[in-house]
């Protein structure tokens, strides 16, 4: 089957046909090729907008943090130099339009000790409920970094390596980012949740 | 009070990889070290199901709406460089300046009575011996007690107010935090090596001053 990022490519011979998508999709977006963006949405944006949602806490903020991103990436792909994969810089960039709202939200409005966790992003899914009710509001009271850095390692499956791109710190800064808001996160589920067994 | 068997579980926790069976071995005996892995494997384990997905039909066309806005909006005009870029000659100076500086300061440096931080490691052995192991170890543990008071100063003040400096110095606690503990582990390998001591030592500094501070943005 054919992608559509494939068929940006002319026809005939041509070393882009060895490329990667990612190389493809960043020539597109450096041309401003629409097709190339609609590609990048289709391939990245519910990624991108899971990001977003969990460190804003609103879905309709998040969707407005995507779309900031995307016309960041439009502005910002030709000065693009190659130093973290074309596709971790996107979450880099997703990751600082939620930071850039995060900073506007603190400067206008009073912080909310739940961290502004909205309920349109209500747990569902499987394993503990009330574990996952506390990691929800959890999640909220985290600073703005170490939120980030455990949404994209815990929740979102990258490696530390390319937090590190994604955040700008090093391997290591990116573990204790981590290992700082799981230890917070567990002083909170202590509290709210009451010890049960772990089922063996 | 913290033993060295807790600082491990933290290391290895921090670390994000399996736990070491040494580790796993203390937490069966300690109780907070057990609670806390526990905690840590709920977390991971329930964290993946918090990935969210929805539809959002809207949300293309209003970013290729927005994306043809900014293609069609004037480019800011690109800024002029910084500077100017240097003639050979202030370059030459420049440079001659820096060589002139380092070599005063390597022979100031070279004459200081205070050179060797640590008794017992001199140029040619950067390795303590038992006696100056002793001292170091001593007055360490003296020097990181001072600065647990200071921290224990700073949460008795109450969690800082919520600005963007508090934050970042916290932030910074952290990282240094996490730099001590991997220096700290080295050492466990090597506790002899002065260069490492002084490197922790360097980085309690850091810690230091950092706390103070967040101490004065605490209290302001």
């Amino acid at each position: 089957m054919t992608r559509a990022w494939e068929a940006l490519l002319p026809a005939g011979p041509d070393p882009a046909r060895g490329a990667s998508p990612d190389a493809i999709l960043l020539e597109g977006c450096r041309a401003g090729n629409r097709v190339s963006f609609e590609e990048l949405y289709r391939v990245h944006g519910a990624r991108m907008k899971s990001v977003a949602a969990r460190v804003l806490g609103d879905r309709a903020e998040a969707e407005d943090a995507v779309q900031d991103a995307f016309v960041n990436i439009f502005r910002s792909a030709a000065g693009f130099q190659g130093r973290s994969r074309f596709s971790t810089w996107i979450y880099r960039v997703v990751v600082n339009a939620c930071h850039d709202r995060l900073r506007r939200r603190r400067e206008t409005v009073p912080l909310d000790p739940t961290g502004g966790e909205n309920e349109t992003l209500a747990a569902t899914g499987s394993g503990d409920p009330a574990i996952r009710v506390a990691l929800e509001r959890g999640i909220g009271s985290l600073p703005a970094r170490q939120r980030s850095a455990f949404v994209l390692f815990a929740v979102e499956g990258f490696s530390h390596r390319e937090i590190s791109d994604i955040l700008g710190v090093s391997v290591g800064g990116s573990k204790t980012l981590v290992f700082e808001a799981k230890r917070r996160l567990a002083r909170l589920l202590e509290k709210r949740v009451p010890a049960r067994e772990e089922p063996s | 009070m913290r033993s060295w068997g807790c600082r491990r579980v933290d290391r290895e926790l921090r670390r994000g990889d399996t736990i070491a069976p040494s580790a796993t071995a203390h937490a069966e005996r300690c109780t907070r070290c057990a609670e806390r892995i526990r905690a840590f494997r709920q977390i991971d384990a329930a964290a993946p199901a918090l990935a969210r997905a929805w539809d959002s039909p809207d949300l293309l066309p209003r970013i290729l709406r927005a994306i043809d806005e900014a293609a069609a909006a004037p480019r800011p005009e690109t800024p002029a460089p910084a500077r100017a870029p240097l003639s050979p000659w202030v370059a030459t100076a420049y440079a001659t300046a820096l060589v002139v500086l380092s070599t005063l300061g390597l022979w100031v440096f070279r004459d200081s009575p205070n050179r060797t931080p640590f008794s017992g490691a001199t140029a040619e052995s950067p390795f303590l011996n038992d006696d100056a192991l002793r001292d170091v170890e001593r007055k360490e543990s003296a020097y990181v007690a001072s600065i647990d008071r200071l921290a224990s100063l700073v949460r008795a003040r109450g969690p800082a107010p919520p600005s963007g400096l508090a934050e970042s110095y916290q932030e910074k606690l952290m990282l240094i935090d996490s730099a001590i503990a991997e220096c700290r582990a080295q050492i466990d390998q090597n506790r002899y090596n002065a260069h490492l001591r002084q490197q922790l030592l360097a980085m309690y500094g850091e810690k230091k001053r950092t706390l103070e501070d967040l101490l004065k943005e605490v209290k302001s």
